[in-house]
């Protein structure tokens, strides 16, 4: 079997250990950073995707495949930068102001990151300004809120509307989700998407990113 | 442990148990070890300092506690309280094993009983609650059950709390997400139960608050349990972790992990106030591995409930469980099924306040319907938890001897005399002959509940508050526009 091929198998089965001296061989073999992502790492994720879609796997399966991805993909990014290969997605993404809950957008930026997309998870209790900020440091393409109280959704508008005021409102979209919110919110408060769960929200920032 | 004095009939009666002794103890230590070892996240300065100041160690936000500190205070905490109704009557012995179910709290939506359809949680919904766990003997004491979203949800509490006592005369739990709102409640309280004095010497009122998972005490939550250990005021503490996302997967690493964040409410409620009543329990979930989801119907989390009342009964520290509740999103089979297993594991293991009765869809909706039901759940599960009486006149010897063989019960005024108490009645069972249940319209349980839930509505009577109490509570809310 090629190393490649080895390495695809590392990430489906959730070797985080190994992933990383895989891909430092693959790469002192001579395949490029941009082989070893479109060979090994996003067909293993897609099988895993797809499998998780099936419920032949479950959810630690699907986030430790994403974390082995994620310990190659710590190796590859700046070599990929180097040659110009931007990520498919620059993330960010965050609990509103005043919101603890954080275990499902997590599970969000887990996925996200496993699906190929650069994510940088700001925690729980982020505020409008430090999405902001935060967007501009890591010239972001997207954004993700996430809410699970009545109390604490009413900060999204807050946050888009500072997104606009800060001039980025075309340069990001914005995709919200957790427990009291739903599509119906989404278009009132001309967010670009909702989604209901891990799963949908991968689904979802590939077609926005698509356009 | 059992308290039966010398020379008195003992009768036993029905408990289980998950955990050997030997099972608490290491459950117990190895709590300990990961209080004293990895410590816990305080996000308050104020109650670091206390922590500080009774021997842990602090560095930055993490509190280290030493295992005698955790001692003293579970030594310390109160093994019961009495939590009266709002007019100071009809006390709820909270300790032990005696069980007493409720709701829960703030819920987003509502299943409506009179559409079948699910739509967002009104005000009108917890004052409807009220009345009918008002009503209902064995729902015996009242939470808001839902957010109310027909309000300015900031201040949706204040609200909760005003349909409450103006539906309900039982106790109740409240919560609050601010300081503000704690205070203010506690305000209204002391009206309703005559000045301040009286709820102290009676309370009707358990506080609610929640740590993060793991490990971590967020700030309001320490802030209100300083205040209502302050007050006297009882405080349930208890954290909703799920196991293989916030705790570990194991159930015995979940109870691990738990017990030390129940822990933590113990000491720090009894080095601010030592022997104000302190609550420990959960909602001890698991995630549903395939949909990501908080599993409420879930077997281990009835399993690892039991087995945490079994360590609170070790430590005589009174609790909150969880039962009565259901991941279905209609009052079906499978809610019958959850509701009836966890009311049952509830009561044989001795849970104290069990709420969430009302809970479906993963704590995401409430039912009038869910509770009727619970409440006959809950007169089955107690007729078993008092379990079978033996003593001369029970075991009818001399019955026995003067019916002899082939005579017969129906006219003897033995069964007279015993057959109410003895036998279990249903109310929403049915055990009609089949012609006479076609007759009578061939109704379902979901039918014979919603009935019962209209018929509450229409005929429950509540007196209403005194004029001094409403006088307060119309203040409080004029400050909440
Ligand atoms: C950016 O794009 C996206 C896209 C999709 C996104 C997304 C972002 N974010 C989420 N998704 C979606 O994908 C995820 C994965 O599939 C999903 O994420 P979820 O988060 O939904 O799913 C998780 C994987 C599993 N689900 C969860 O983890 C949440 C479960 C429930 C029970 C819950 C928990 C566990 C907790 N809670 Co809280 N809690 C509840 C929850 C009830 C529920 N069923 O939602 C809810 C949300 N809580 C509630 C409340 C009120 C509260 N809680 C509080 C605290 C807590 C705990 C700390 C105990 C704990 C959180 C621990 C933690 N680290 O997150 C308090 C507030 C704290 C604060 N300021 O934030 C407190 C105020 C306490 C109280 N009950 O009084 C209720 C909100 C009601 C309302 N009206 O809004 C609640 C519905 C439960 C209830 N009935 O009481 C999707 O929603």
């Amino acid at each position: 079997m090629s190393l490649l091929e080895d390495l695809k198998d590392a990430v489906i089965e959730m070797e985080d250990e190994k992933t990383p001296e895989l891909t430092q061989k693959a790469l002192d073999e001579g395949n490029t950073p941009e082989a070893i992502l479109k060979k090994a790492l996003v067909p293993a994720m897609d099988f895993v995707g797809d499998q998780f879609e099936k419920g032949k796997r479950y959810v630690p399966e699907m986030v430790l495949s994403a974390q082995a991805m994620k310990a190659a993909m710590k190796l590859l990014r700046p070599l990929l930068a180097e040659s110009g290969i931007e990520p498919k997605g620059i993330v960010v993404i965050g609990t509103v102001e005043g919101d603890l809950h954080d275990i499902g957008q997590n599970l969000v930026a887990m996925m996200l990151e496993g699906a190929g997309f650069e994510v940088y998870n700001s925690g729980t209790e982020t505020t409008a300004d430090e999405f902001v900020k935060a967007i501009k440091e890591h010239n972001a393409n997207i954004v993700g809120l996430s809410a699970l109280i009545t109390t604490t959704m009413t900060h999204m508008p807050e946050v888009i509307e500072r997104i606009e005021d800060a001039g980025l409102r075309d340069k990001v979209k914005v995709i919200i989700g957790g427990a009291p919110v739903d599509q119906d919110y989404s278009d009132e408060i001309k967010a670009d998407g909702y989604a209901s769960d891990a799963g949908s929200a991968v689904k979802l920032a590939n077609k926005l990113i698509e356009g | 442990m059992r308290t039966d004095r010398a020379n008195t009939a003992v009768q036993s009666t029905l408990r289980f148990k998950i955990l050997s002794e030997d099972q608490i103890k290491q459950i117990h230590s190895s709590s300990l070890e990961v209080l004293a070892s990895v410590g816990v996240f305080i996000d308050s300065s104020e109650v670091l300092e206390i922590l500080e100041n009774a021997g842990c160690s602090v560095n930055g936000k993490i509190a280290k506690f030493p295992a005698g500190l955790v001692e003293w205070a579970i030594n310390r905490a109160p093994s019961r309280f009495f939590l009266y109704d709002q007019k100071g009557e009809n006390p709820l012995n909270v300790g032990g094993y005696n069980t007493y179910f409720g709701m829960g709290p703030t819920l987003l939506y509502m299943l409506d009983h009179k559409t079948g359809e699910r739509r967002k949680f009104l005000k009108k919904d917890t004052a409807n609650a009220a009345r009918i766990a008002d009503a209902l003997p064995n729902i015996e004491w009242v939470m808001g059950l839902g957010t109310i979203s027909d309000v300015n949800s900031e201040h949706s509490e204040i609200h909760e709390f005003d349909a409450m006592v103006r539906n309900t005369n039982k106790p109740l739990v409240v919560w609050s997400e601010s300081v503000r709102g704690t205070k203010d409640i506690i305000k209204m309280a002391r009206a309703v139960a005559g000045g301040k004095d009286k709820l102290r010497e009676k309370p009707f009122m358990v506080s609610y608050s929640e740590p993060i998972s793991p490990l971590v005490q967020n700030k309001v939550a320490l802030e209100k349990l300083l205040i209502t250990s302050d007050n006297n005021i009882p405080t349930i503490h208890t954290p909703i972790p799920q196991g293989g996302a916030s705790a570990p997967a194991t159930l015995a690493g979940e109870l691990v992990s738990i017990n030390a964040e129940n822990l933590v409410g113990v000491v720090v409620s009894q080095l601010r106030n030592p022997g104000t009543p302190i609550v420990i329990g959960g909602v001890i979930g698991t995630m549903d591995m395939i949909e990501a989801q908080l599993a409420y119907g879930a077997p281990e989390m009835q399993m690892m409930l039991a087995a945490y009342m079994d360590i609170a009964h070790y430590y005589e520290i009174p609790t909150w469980g969880t039962g009565g509740c259901t991941d279905s999103k209609i009052v079906d089979q499978q809610a019958a099924m959850e509701a009836a297993q966890s009311v049952l594991y509830s009561s044989l293991s001795g849970a104290n306040l069990v709420h969430d009765p009302g809970y479906m869809a993963s704590g995401m909706q409430g039912s009038l319907e869910m509770l009727v039901m619970v409440n006959e759940i809950a007169r089955m599960a107690k007729f078993v938890t008092n379990g079978i009486n033996v003593n001369k006149d029970s075991m009818a010897i001399d019955i026995i001897n003067k019916v002899g063989p082939g005579g017969e019960y129906l006219t003897k005024k033995h069964t007279l005399k015993h057959f109410r108490d003895q036998l279990w009645e249903p109310e929403l069972m049915d055990r009609l002959p089949r012609d006479k249940w076609k007759e009578s319209g061939s109704k379902t349980m979901g039918d014979r509940i919603i009935e019962k839930v209209e018929h509450i509505l229409e005929t429950h009577k509540i007196e209403p508050l005194p004029k001094s109490a409403e006088k307060v509570i119309e203040e409080v809310l004029s400050e909440y526009k």
